[in-house]
């Protein structure tokens, strides 16, 4: 039993450093870009330690590890918990479980599954679980092949059908569920004040998203720098967040009116693309860096990793209590656009908007293995793409770095058929 | 919100003029489409519901019909209906004193963290047709009273039970509205069914955003003229991303608007034309206000947010 142990830990130890070295190299590749500019540093700094212990000191204040976008962020804030998303991009963390799980299992839940095991943080801290797909539904009791949660952890049932008041009041109820779940867990007890500042400070935050993603549309940040900000919400306190952001958005404003301004990794904008389909998270950034590679760039994408880590705004009318919590229920529920959703044709909306706004001419729909929900929604998606005359390409990869080549191929005999979109 | 902002400063400026521009030698005549109360001394404008009763009720001969006040009734009419195609519902929305007044209360309401009424989709149904049988009411009253079927004192049928004649005076200082008329059993029928109606008015005006605009006769009449009004609210489909702010931003919780229906008019006759939902909705141009044809403003991030700029490709093509 010793000598099983010593190799667990052993296993473990390797890992770690595996995991870290990933993370370190990413960023160090992201520091070393052409187009890196300082404003960036705070942002890629909030990722040099991925423990939860670093969210946990730099924020002052308990936290609550989160999966998936449903429970309002608002509402942890409010509650003084510090909400953490839980990432899952690293492959060393995926490798340390995948040998325990279904080969087709969903690579970013195999990585959070690893990542448990190697950050025992996070057992000390509650979970608040979103059911939206079949493998979160099931995410506590895989937890506990590996040894369970040792603190108490929140499911929340989602509806997944949206129209009609009884999923709202189904949803409206599980929100009010969590909000008695952070004040057993040490939280603050709800207050309608306290929420609306929270509300308040994250319009602020959805502000300058909208600026960046702004400038993103003219092609002014690339990619990855876009993603690893905007996943920065997850690991700072909002005030200072946004002070960065803001710092961010001005230099890039100023940046638009040089002559290089649109040439991301020094080199010339070929084709801009709309990146769709499964998450991507630090430090797997791997479909982002290949699309790059092939000389396309992502001018728009809806990704809740990205564009969609936070519903676009909160409408508040009713300012009681239950008027507050109700608007941010239905806000994060009906205006979710994850696949897991029944009748969930209005994805397309999102694209055809992003399409009107920026030099959109393809779209790379990224699908993880085991991510069944995305692979049924890319084939209806070609169908609508195709439909207002762009062009689609489905990538079907995981966290490996084997198939890089292959897919920067395809990517590379995406590109002309975007060139010829433009002389049509 | 900016077209919040916008509606605010627009509402009390037509307030002003509405209720007091009388006193500043303003009047705009009695065809102004919205609640604008000739019961208040000094109003710069009246409600042409008022002197639809009245001309209405003149009589039904030929020769009074052919005669100056059937010609004046028409002159009215006509000038009622230019402002209406010209503005629609925008009266509604940005014009009516009685709107800011159940604004005001709202306003108070949130302020104090009351939760907020709602009618259940069957109920708001159910009340639709209250404001047409206000209007059927108000038309046939005077023909009745002309032809003897109705006692005289029930003269304005509607303006004798609309809750802004007691309400609205009082921002004149003037509270005889509110008084019993007990001289017989027709006045005394009338001016307690008022006060009752003022009374629930204003509880429920407490409770619930526009809450007289669900029976308003007047909201009723304008959404008959829609086929030739300018101004039109338009959504596409393909924009709307289903987060259902625009319902929640909604005062008169019109419920078309966030169905996903395909179906670009989302103009019902409920809708009052405030812009809330097009001013709260962060889908670019999926909600739309066309002039004549021509965008006006189309929904965006930026201008749901505050601080933005109108969707630039102006939405529904």
């Amino acid at each position: 039993m010793a000598g099983s142990a010593d190799r667990r830990e052993r296993a473990l130890s390797r890992a770690r450093d595996k995991a870290l070295a990933e993370w370190s190299a990413e960023l160090g590749r992201l520091r070393a870009r052409e187009d890196y500019i300082p404003e960036l540093a705070y942002f890629l700094d909030l990722f040099e330690d991925p423990s939860i212990a670093a969210v946990e000191e730099r924020v002052g204040m308990p936290v609550a590890a989160m999966l998936c976008l449903q429970a309002p962020v608002e509402l942890f804030l409010a509650q003084g918990f510090f909400p953490v998303k839980i990432y899952g991009g690293s492959y060393a963390a995926s490798n340390l479980t995948s040998p325990r799980l279904p080969a087709l299992m969903c690579p970013t839940l195999k990585s959070i599954l690893g990542a448990t095991e190697l950050d025992p943080g996070l057992m000390r801290v509650p979970w608040v679980i979103p059911l939206t797909c079949d493998w979160l539904a099931r995410f506590k009791e895989t937890r506990d092949l590996f040894g369970g949660f040792e603190k108490p952890v929140l499911e929340l049932e989602v509806p997944r059908i949206k129209e009609g008041d009884g999923p709202k009041e189904l949803w409206l109820s599980e929100v009010h569920g969590l909000s008695v779940f952070l004040k057993e867990q040490g939280g603050l007890p709800l207050k309608r004040g306290r929420l609306l500042e929270s509300i308040k400070r994250l319009e602020g935050i959805r502000l300058a998203f909208l600026r960046l993603t702004e400038l993103r549309r003219q092609g002014l940040i690339g990619s990855q720098f876009f993603s690893i900000v905007l996943s920065g919400l997850f690991r700072d306190l909002p005030e200072r967040f946004q002070d960065s952001l803001e710092t961010l958005v001005s230099a890039l404003s100023d940046k638009a009116g040089k002559p290089d301004a649109k040439a991301p990794l020094g080199g010339v904008r070929t084709g801009g693309v709309f990146l769709t389909g499964s998450p991507v998270y630090f430090p797997n950034f791997k479909i982002l860096n290949l699309i790059e590679r092939a000389g396309l760039q992502v001018l728009g994408d809806d990704l809740c990793s990205s564009e969609r880590i936070l519903p676009r705004h909160v409408e508040v009318g009713d300012k009681s209590e239950r008027g507050l919590l109700k608007a941010l229920a239905e806000t994060y529920h009906l205006g979710c656009l994850c696949p897991v959703f029944a009748a969930n044709d209005r994805r397309a909306a999102i694209i055809k908007e992003a399409t009107n706004l920026a030099d959109i001419r393809g779209v790379v729909f990224h699908l993880l293995k085991g991510c069944h929900p995305y692979d049924l929604d890319s084939f209806m998606l070609e169908e609508t793409v195709h439909s207002w005359g762009l062009r689609f390409l489905r990538i079907e990869t995981d966290y490996s770095h084997e198939d890089s080549q292959n897919i920067l191929t395809r990517l590379e005999a995406f590109r002309p058929t975007l060139e010829a979109k433009r002389a049509v | 919100m900016l077209v919040r902002r916008y509606r605010i400063i627009v509402q009390h400026l037509s307030f002003v003029i509405l209720m007091y521009g009388g006193r500043f030698g303003i009047q705009l005549g009695p065809a102004v489409p919205c609640f604008a109360c000739p019961y208040v001394s000094g109003c710069g404008g009246q409600c042409y519901l008022m002197g639809l009763q009245g001309y209405i009720g003149f009589g039904l001969t030929l020769n009074e019909l052919m005669g100056y006040q059937g010609l004046r009734a028409l002159a009215y009419f006509l000038l009622f209906a230019f402002l209406v195609v010209m503005l629609g519902k925008l009266w509604c929305g940005f014009v009516c004193p009685f709107g800011l007044f159940q604004d005001w209360i709202t306003w108070l309401r949130r302020k104090l963290g009351f939760p907020e009424g709602k009618f259940s989709p069957e109920t708001l149904k159910a009340l639709g047709p209250i404001k047409y049988i206000l209007l059927g009411w108000l038309m046939v009253g005077p023909v009745l009273i002309n032809l003897g079927l109705l006692h005289s004192d029930f003269y304005l049928p509607f303006c004798s039970i609309c809750p802004g004649k007691p309400i609205l005076p009082l921002f004149a200082l003037e509270t005889q509205y509110f008084a019993i008329d007990s001289t017989n059993t027709a006045t005394l029928v009338i001016t307690t069914l008022s006060v009752l109606i003022a009374g629930g008015t204003l509880a429920g005006i407490f409770a619930r955003p526009r809450f007289f605009c669900t029976f308003c006769p007047l909201l009723a009449l304008i959404h008959l003229f829609k086929p030739i009004t300018l101004p039109h609210l338009l959504k596409d489909p393909a924009l709307c991303h289903g987060c259902g702010t625009c319902q929640r931003g909604c005062p008169m919780d019109v419920r078309k608007i966030f169905k996903d229906g395909g179906d670009p008019d989302v103009q019902v006759s409920d809708c009052i034309n405030c812009g809330e939902c097009l001013g709260s909705c962060a889908a670019g141009g999926a909600l739309c206000y066309k002039y004549a044809g021509k965008t006006l403003l189309a929904s965006s991030p930026g201008l749901a947010l505050g601080k933005g700029k109108a969707h630039r490709h102006g939405g529904i093509r």
